[in-house]
């Protein structure tokens, strides 16, 4: 969405800005305050101007925002402010005025959050709204023998184990153990150095249990049946708290209501979380682990300006080609694709796909995706920068992409690096990461008989 | 346990091997930081152990915990019946004096004479129930008999079978309802008794120091009031108390990571990676409440309320759950790292890293024959390994024997790791290796043949495994101190 410049009266401003040193914060009171007043802030102009396009845009993405709605409740509000206005003086009247204001105004805020961001031109919008192919990495291995999917490899090799679990952790569980486990630090242990070393990402360490607010705010709905954010009983525990299902959520929760100098952008972030996601699908796609509730993940995330529009596309661009290497390292054969404005979500400009090829499935499936937000969350978050100590702070634009979701890449491997003895190759590239063990084979020992006597 | 007999279960050993972010502490990367406020004995054992708790809270710890005993009247309602293994027959026979001993050395209440009066009542009613069985079966060899000779179905003698027989269906129908009925409401108790204690523990509530390395710290390291600019822990919209490590933090929290994993990978433990969410029955077969503890996290889910532990304890145990293992698979060494959570340090502000309600750890698991002498071989074992890797890191520590009234039912004996503060002139703890012998193997039915020759699935007379195990619990005091840190490692 276009910065609004000047502000808005939607949002009170916030008075404090936080530096990315630390300096002048002010006390862990005063800033509670602060935060208490933060709304999010969205450009009424451009909507107002706009209507028709992002009713269109709305269409396209097939989203259930009503901009008309927008526009009702708008001036709705405006008539509410100008009445109070004018009735001067106390009395009963001007306290029902104020609070229609403060209930029109939470409705409208409501209803302007779920309007989704503006659409890259490039984004596929043709009739049969399917992906547009960027790039296809590697081929398809061909095979000589019956291949087996990544759930009897697990299971036969004792590395996976999904079966007599859902009595104890639950529908859609699992363990990992020794290769099995071993493969999953190696590919966080391989993702983290390329990023750190290779891309110069700073390392975060996040929270995974975070206020329903911060969600909102990168445009992840925590309510609705069909929501796939985990909630924590508020019986137990008050505050409106989640679980992360990405840590996009923290990364953007720890760059909230802060101002950077433009010098200091792009920011490239990364962090390693557990991800909790409700998946409430019932299709045959989840069995094993393609489809889990709890999982391990890298995430990069990015900050950069908004200055020439063409910041954050190359950032994008940089996102993407970090996927490509990474994969490409790993041995696999993926395509890279241009996703429909339909499949974008709300918060995304722009989103590619990776998808691995997965023989056990004899279909491709999603191992990684990027996302250009342009200021879209920034302005929920109040993500900003300066050029100098004088101008007006404006929103950056932040991107996020996933360089490393542990259960899916395991999926890949095992399938497309099996032989026909049933043991597993491990890529290269992964080797030293464990240990320079170069073959999963099945193990002698380790083998539980399940009972229930 | 209390109990060794013909079924046996294997010890289990867990030990938090690494709280990372406790070990963090130490290290340069984070250098010095005030204004913490950490209560450092209460709260790491709190999280690592049982040894600080209240007589108030231990009886919170060690109370009954109905579930994994499955009562007779539920027995239709649940997927499957769970009845622990709790071989009352030596418990309150021949080691009834031990039992004895270790409820007085734990300062723990149990009603003995009400549970022996109630199991001696099951075992007449037992014995009643095979002399009903008894007489049916001489019953339907008669109604054989009848049948063959081909006597009148009103013939005097058929009735008379007859009748017998329905007296002694409805005989047993009641003393069976009368057993279940008792034993209903002597396994909630049987739970709640503790396991023996091994005979080094010193009794009474003062733990013991082991030994005690060098204090190796420089002045310069002490608390400077600077503020650490590896820890962002203003974040109250995210939530309230929290941090993000910045910085060089999170590089040193893998770095520790990966040390201990190639260090236990190389001792020959097998990596295990578990989820992070449990069923609430699951929790009660470590003999304590979550709920009451607000130790868990409770996360709605469509399927059914789960307890957000992550690593933990029950990650273990519960991929052992109502299993067998091979004979020759044992001793079974396995190792984790992952997230850990704990409801308990949730706060309104940041009380620094060892009291937050994240964090990640190493911890690891034995399960081994159940033999006294295997547990004397396997626990001096362990306990060598976690000094070495301590003296690895370079840290400055001391191992503690944790005295009888400081131990929870579950445990057989236990030690701390305590590493040196500088900045609090003291030894804060950081880790415990805990035995528990078979007493969580038989709450959880985890098992191995008895016949080493047997296979697993071929087996019959099962033995209960050995185990070295640490626990996460709430906090029971607080006591403001500084972290600085002692040497850098990395």
């Amino acid at each position: 969405m276009r910065i609004l410049q000047g502000g808005c009266s939607l949002c009170r401003q916030s008075s404090t800005v936080t530096s990315t040193s630390g300096e002048d914060r002010s006390s862990s009171m005063d800033r509670k305050n602060i935060f208490k007043s933060v709304k999010p802030d969205v450009d009424m102009n451009h909507i107002l101007n706009n209507i028709d396009a992002i009713a269109r845009n709305i269409q396209q993405r097939k989203g259930d925002a009503d901009v008309h709605k927008v526009v009702t409740l708008w001036k709705e509000l405006k008539q509410l402010k100008e009445k109070l206005q004018s009735s001067g003086g106390v009395g009963v009247s001007k306290d029902s005025l104020k609070a229609q204001v403060l209930e029109t105004e939470q409705l409208l805020l409501e209803q302007v959050c779920a309007l989704p961001n503006d659409t890259h031109p490039d984004t596929p919008m043709n009739e049969t709204d399917e992906p547009r192919l960027v790039e296809e990495i590697g081929v398809k291995r061909k095979f000589d023998f019956p291949i087996k999917d990544h759930a009897q490899l697990g299971e036969n090799l004792n590395i996976i184990r999904t079966k007599h679990l859902g009595h104890i952790t639950g529908h859609r569980s699992y363990y990992l153990r020794g290769a099995g486990a071993q493969l999953e630090r190696a590919l966080v242990k391989y993702t983290l150095e390329r990023l750190v070393k290779r891309h110069n990402f700073q390392l975060i360490s996040v929270p995974d249990i975070i206020k329903a607010n911060v969600f909102e705010g990168c445009g992840m709905r925590t309510e609705g049946l069909h929501t796939q954010v985990y909630k924590l009983n508020p019986a137990y525990h008050p505050g409106n708290l989640c679980l992360a299902g990405t840590a996009e959520v923290g990364l953007a929760g720890y760059l909230m209501n802060r101002t950077f100098h433009v010098d200091e952008l792009p920011l490239r972030l990364a962090a390693v979380s557990r991800c909790f996601r409700a998946e409430t699908t019932h299709s045959s796609e989840a069995r094993g682990l393609f489809r889990v509730h709890q999982f391990t993940k890298v995430e990069m995330f990015g900050v950069t300006s908004g200055e020439s529009s063409n910041e954050s596309d190359d950032f994008f661009k940089e996102i993407v080609a970090i996927q490509r290497n990474l994969f490409a390292d790993l041995g696999l054969h993926f395509q890279i694709l241009d996703m429909p404005a339909h499949d974008l979500g709300s918060p995304a400009y722009r989103k590619y796909d990776v998808e691995a090829w997965m023989p056990g499935r004899d279909s491709y499936g999603e191992i990684s995706s990027a996302s250009n937000c342009t200021d879209y969350q920034s302005r929920r978050l109040r993500i900003k920068y300066r050029t100098d100590g004088n101008s007006d702070s404006v929103y950056a634009h932040t991107l996020n992409g996933t360089a490393c979701a542990v259960p899916r890449l395991i999926i890949a491997i095992l399938e497309n690096y099996q032989d026909k003895d049933g043991s597993v190759r491990i890529p290269d590239v992964l080797q030293p990461y464990m240990f320079g063990q170069k073959v999963i084979t099945r193990p002698v020992r380790g083998h539980l008989h399940h009972t229930r006597l | 346990m209390i109990v060794l007999s013909k079924t046996y279960y294997p010890s289990t050993c867990i030990m938090a091997f690494v709280p990372v972010r406790h070990c963090l502490m130490q290290f340069d990367c984070l250098v010095t930081r005030t204004g913490l406020c950490i209560e450092r004995n209460a709260a790491i054992s709190r999280r690592l152990k049982f040894n600080i708790l209240k007589s108030s809270e231990r009886s919170i710890v060690s109370k009954s915990s109905p579930g994994i005993f499955t009562p007779a009247s539920k027995g239709v309602e649940v997927p499957f019946v769970i009845k622990p293994d709790l071989n009352l027959d030596v418990c309150f026979g021949s080691q009834l004096d031990d039992l004895k001993l270790s409820i007085q050395a734990r300062k723990q209440n149990a009603d003995l004479t009400e549970m022996i009066k109630v199991w001696k009542n099951v075992q007449e009613l037992e014995e009643m129930r095979a002399k009903i069985e008894t007489d049916r079966r001489k019953n339907r060899t008669r109604a054989k008999d009848l049948s063959k000779k081909k006597i009148m179905t009103d013939s005097k003698d058929v009735k008379g079978q007859r009748e017998e027989g329905k007296r002694l269906r409805e005989d047993l129908k009641k003393v069976n309802a009368e057993i279940n009925s008792l034993l209903d409401r002597l396994y909630p108790l049987a739970l709640s008794l503790p396991n023996q204690l091994h005979p080094d523990v010193a009794i009474g509530t003062k733990n013991r120091i082991i030994t005690d390395s060098q204090k190796t710290f420089s002045e310069k390291r002490l608390m400077t009031g600077k503020r650490d600019e590896s820890i962002s822990e203003e974040h109250p919209l995210v939530q309230e108390g929290t941090c993000y490590l910045q910085a060089d933090a999170p590089h040193t929290e893998q770095r520790i990571l990966d040390i201990a994993e190639d260090f236990l990978t190389q001792k020959g433990f097998t990596p295990l990676s578990c989820p992070d969410m449990v069923k609430q029955y699951a929790l009660d077969a470590l003999g304590q409440d979550f709920r009451e503890q607000r130790e868990a996290f409770f996360v709605d889910t469509k399927e059914s309320e789960m307890c957000l532990t992550g690593l933990s304890p029950l990650s273990f145990y519960v991929y052992y759950m109502m299993s067998v293992l091979e004979s020759n698979d044992l001793p079974e060494r396995c190792f984790s790292i992952g997230r850990s959570y704990n409801a308990n340090y949730v706060s309104e502000e940041f009380k620094g890293l060892h009291q937050q309600y994240q964090g990640n750890q190493v911890q690891f698991l034995c399960l081994f024959e159940n033999s006294y002498q295997e547990e004397e071989a396997f626990y001096s074992n362990l306990l060598e390994t976690l000094t070495e890797f301590y003296t690895n890191l370079g840290i400055t520590f001391r191992v503690v024997e944790i005295a009888s009234e400081n131990l929870l039912s579950s445990v057989y004996r236990q030690n701390a790791i305590q590493i040196w503060l500088p900045s609090i002139q003291n030894f804060v703890d950081v880790g415990h290796l805990t035995s528990c012998c078979d007493f969580v193997s038989r709450r959880l039915m985890i098992k191995y043949p008895a016949k080493p020759t047997q296979t697993a699935a071929e087996s019959r007379i099962r033995k209960y495994p050995y185990s070295v195990l640490y626990f996460i619990h709430p906090a029971s005091k607080q006591t403001p101190i500084g972290i600085s840190n002692d040497k850098s490692g990395f």
